[in-house]
């Protein structure tokens, strides 16, 4: 495989293969569009650096999905913190405020991602790798890290939770 | 299947859906990638390849023939034993230690017709690192990764008519020789949690 022994080229048509559907996970995961640009871009420059470690390059897609995916969570946990410290920083609200989600202006859509925006990380991922990228189990362990036991664990907690949040979001309404 | 796991079903459906509403990048997105790919595979190969001066004392030279003998002709010393695995296996343990850090750059400006970064990281070529408007709030961003350092930016902003080189407005200026201002932007080495 060309892109394995470092073609830069031939890695320019995996990042296109590749880079709208993880995109979609990104922002759902981060909900905003440009920080899951950000996110993956840094996950595709790290794979490129890491290109020798993928042991079977059949499997590239699975590898570079279990990059993104932690990729995300830094980037998850680095708002956390950025929020927590600097809460009255305006470049965080410029770029939520400037750069709106396109399905912001659905409501329901809105209701949806803010309930999401609320699972921890770990259930917040397992909701979206089972039901909006709708992969099976087994596959999600392979890119998780996870045992399925504990995915299917997660995926219980964050249904549970969005049930409860929207349903409250409802009766306030 | 229970009618409440039926029910769970149709529940996360519901919220599934939405979601699933694909995202494009932007259309420049693969060839930002591709730039911060290349910056990277050329600063690696650099820095083996990068021509050297040593400067050695007569001692130190005398010092350094005799470790390189013991590597060499080290046999009955023990050497062996201590001698480096081969490279590969060494590649493969080595940490990685990862000294990009992707920074992101805004600027506001609602007139401006394109803004584009320039700095030392990109030898103030202004067609390396264009920024994109965020939406209508006049509000430009480009992110690009960065080494740890010290590095001077401005940004060069067109009205359509003329450009105009501009110290980004958030942070102090500084200004060179000729009295041309540009700002800096210092990037601390990410912390691994």
């Amino acid at each position: 495989m060309a892109v394995v022994n470092g073609n830069v080229d031939a890695y320019g048509e995996l990042v296109r293969r590749y880079q709208d559907a993880y995109l979609r996970f990104a922002t759902r995961m981060l909900d905003s569009h440009d920080d899951a640009e950000d996110a993956l871009q840094s996950a595709f420059v790290r794979a490129f650096r890491s290109l020798s470690k993928c042991s079977d390059p059949s499997r590239f897609g699975a590898w570079l999905y279990r990059i993104v995916i932690n990729e995300c969570r830094t980037y998850a946990a680095r708002r956390t913190r950025r929020e927590r410290h600097f809460a009255a920083d305006g470049e965080g609200d410029l770029a939520r405020v400037a750069v709106p989600h396109p399905e912001s202006q659905a409501a329901e859509s809105a209701e949806i991602q803010r309930a999401l925006a609320t699972l921890d990380v770990d259930q917040r991922e397992a909701f979206l790798l089972k039901h909006v990228e709708e992969l099976e189990y087994d596959a999600m362990a392979e890119i998780t890290g996870a045992s399925v036991s504990a995915l299917k664990m997660r995926v219980q907690r964050a249904r549970a939770r969005l049930r409860e949040l929207l349903q409250d979001t409802r009766r306030a309404s | 299947m229970s009618n409440e796991s039926e029910k769970d079903d149709g529940f996360a459906e519901r919220i599934a859906r939405p979601l699933r509403t694909p995202e494009r990048t932007a259309p420049d997105f693969a060839v930002r990638v591709m730039s911060a790919v290349r910056a990277g595979a050329r600063s690696e190969q650099r820095w083996w390849a990068r021509p050297r001066m040593v400067r050695m004392t007569p001692l130190s030279a005398l010092a350094a023939a005799a470790v390189l003998l013991v590597m060499f002709l080290g046999v009955d010393t023990g050497a062996r034993k201590l001698a480096a695995p081969p490279l590969g296996e060494r590649l493969a343990a080595a940490p990685v230690v990862d000294t990009i850090v992707f920074v992101r750059f805004v600027f506001v400006d609602p007139t401006a017709r394109s803004v584009a970064l320039v700095g030392s990281f990109n030898a103030w070529q202004r067609s390396a690192a264009p920024l994109r408007a965020a939406g209508n709030s006049g509000a430009w961003v480009v992110s690009i990764p960065l080494h740890p350092g010290r590095h001077e930016y401005a940004f060069v902003v067109s009205d359509g008519v003329q450009e105009h080189w501009v110290a980004d407005p958030l942070t102090w200026p500084v200004g060179d020789d000729f009295g041309v201002k540009s700002s800096f932007v210092l990037v601390k080495p990410e912390v691994a949690n």
